[in-house]
């Protein structure tokens, strides 16, 4: 009996570590991580130059946000991480233009993929800057939008789809010994990791998000009726009938409950079954066909427009070159299509 | 993507054993990470959770790196903090100023709105909204219940250039209508339907100077006096921050 428990354990841990190696370790095609990039800068420049407009309302000398407030407010949840973002040194209206000038340039580099290593580093530091100055003015966007920088750092996020591919083909052509090494660089482990992170990461979230959304608040004060719109069926209609978030009057709801309940439960649905489900190969396209109608429409009522565009955005990590090829008729794989994970 | 490339054994060796393993210790600590947030911010944190958080410090390197989870998780929970609240200060209040919009256009007071309806919508809104988010997450700690009314006082009258005075800053919310009620067609937009989570005279203090004296409502007074100052759409103690 012994002996079956030490062998079994043994397999066990043999087969997760050959498991572990594969998911982490096999070299994959950094092509995710090129749309990802550019999508990424867009958004990430969007909302740096939402930010021109205010920038010396939010950290100028009678600024809305002092550092003082910041330093005060952020000392009572954690560790100050004032030493992360340089804009706690500049209150002079011109020092900021400038270093805001500065952070859309790094912005565009990293956009545009040009020293794609090293922007994307910079691009993070750009975003932590705003991150911690302010974090009173923060929300998902920039939380999604860092962390997808910070595992986009792990992975060549500029050797396809960028200046830097554009240039290194240009090398290669004179050069047969680097247009080799480069053919060799086509696939990479730094890809893989970058990307499952992403992943990782992605269907934490989404879990969380149905999870949350089904467990109420952590604490629910002095009354004993309160009812999980969730489970009730009109969280929807809470957050359309809210009068500055959503970008539309959707009040008219109110005569249609069966819209606004439908809707409710899809989206706990959706979010649960894409953070199991989209690591089944099959479910993977439709569960990302599916996110672009509910993070649109979700962008309507909630008013959270470039939150949900990072939550797309960040779903990019689930699509591969491969998924056109291995759906396509014209390949005869359909049938053959693996169902495994991965 | 993730799979093998074609004509790619199945795992190249790129990396050298001693290699993978420090990785793979450092995707280990990263996961944990990642798991002990995921765990504080999913609902009430028992003690073990909140220990893991903030003594091993998982939080300072979640926060560093802006991988927190302690955002729009749930976007509403009909709670307070899901809802908009909007911050503005009413210039020159007279003696006994109720804080209500009727008085402000009975009597022609000015005000000075921390997001003017022409906002674009967007990450914009977002940002103001958030401000007047955190208004009322910290009205209730005595402590820090000021702070941010203050600096937003303060800017907003300097950046108006005015220096002198007694004026009043109000941070209102608007508790969405139950879609059975009557009256759910109303304007969303309508004064009607906004009430004040918090309210402070911010009165003179040398040119350019201001202090916050808090405005106490009423109805506050009379819970106070009942002992029962809680009430289901006070801030909420929520680990989860509200939604943003």
């Amino acid at each position: 009996m012994g002996a079956l428990v030490g062998n079994y354990l043994i397999v066990l841990a043999t087969r997760f570590g050959q498991g572990w190696n594969r998911f982490w370790y096999t070299p994959s095609d950094p092509y995710p991580l090129g749309v990802m990039r550019i999508a990424l800068g867009l958004l990430l420049l969007y909302l740096h130059a939402t930010y021109t407009f205010d920038l010396v309302a939010f950290f100028g000398p009678n600024g809305l946000i002092p550092t003082e407030l910041v330093e005060t407010m952020r000392s009572r949840v954690t560790f100050n991480p004032t030493y992360l973002s340089y804009l706690y040194a500049f209150q002079d209206p011109t020092a900021l233009y400038v270093v805001h000038a500065i952070g859309a340039i790094i912005l565009v580099l990293f956009t545009i993929g040009f020293k794609s290593r090293w922007t994307c580093v910079l691009a993070l530091l750009v975003s932590l800057a705003y991150y911690h100055r302010a974090p009173f003015l923060t929300s998902g966007v920039e939380q999604m939008s860092c962390m997808m920088l910070f595992y986009m750092c792990f992975g060549p996020c500029g050797a396809t789809l960028s200046v830097d591919r554009w240039l290194a083909l240009r090398r290669a052509e004179n050069d047969p010994i680097f247009a080799r090494k480069l053919e060799q660089q086509s696939t990479s482990i730094g890809a893989t990791i970058s990307i499952r992170l992403i992943q990782v990461h992605l269907s934490i979230i989404y879990l969380v998000m149905g999870v949350a959304k089904l467990s109420g608040p952590a604490v629910v004060t002095g009354t004993g009726d309160w009812v999980n719109p969730w489970h009730a069926g009109h969280a929807v209609w809470l957050l359309a009938a809210r009068p500055e978030s959503p970008w539309f009057d959707l009040t008219w709801m109110a005569h249609s409950p069966y819209i606004f309940q439908g809707w409710t439960m899809a989206i706990m649905v959706f979010e649960i079954a894409f953070g199991v489900f989209i690591w089944n190969r099959l479910a993977r396209p439709l569960l990302l066909l599916f996110a672009i109608p509910m993070w649109c429409s979700l962008a309507l009522i909630s008013g959270t427009a470039p939150f949900c565009v990072a939550m797309l955005i960040a779903g990019l990590a689930f699509f591969s070159r491969d998924m056109l090829t291995e759906f396509s008729p014209a390949e005869g794989r359909l049938e053959t299509a693996p169902a495994a994970s991965g | 993507m993730t799979r093998p490339a074609k004509d790619e054994p199945e795992t190249t060796p790129q990396l050298s054993q001693g290699v993978r393993t420090f990785i793979t210790f450092l995707l280990f600590l990263h996961c944990f990470a990642l798991g002990v947030t995921v765990l504080y911010h999913t609902g009430a944190a028992s003690g073990l959770q909140q220990a893991l958080f903030s003594r091993i410090r998982t939080s300072y390197y979640v926060d560093l790196l802006g991988l927190d989870l302690n955002y729009d998780l749930h976007l509403t929970h009909n709670t307070g903090a899901d809802f908009d609240h909007v911050c503005d200060v009413v210039l020159d209040t007279p003696q006994g100023f109720r804080g209500d919009d009727e008085q402000i256009a009975r009597q022609s007071l000015k005000t000075i709105e921390l997001m003017p309806e022409s906002t674009w919508p967007g990450a914009r809104r977002r940002r103001l909204l958030g401000l007047g988010l955190r208004v009322y997450v910290t009205a209730e700690q005595e402590e820090v219940a000021s702070n941010i009314p203050q600096a937003l006082a303060e800017g907003l009258l300097a950046q108006n250039n005015i220096t002198e005075g007694k004026h009043q800053f109000r941070c209102r919310v608007l508790e969405p209508r139950h879609w059975e009620e009557p009256g759910s067609e109303m304007d969303p937009r309508d004064p009607r339907l906004y009430r004040d989570v918090y309210r402070a005279d911010v009165i003179s203090a040398g040119p350019g100077e201001w202090s916050l004296v808090k405005v106490v409502s009423e109805a506050e007074t009379t819970q106070s006096q009942d002992g029962s100052s809680n009430n289901s759409t006070a801030p909420q103690s929520s680990n989860q921050g509200g939604s943003q």
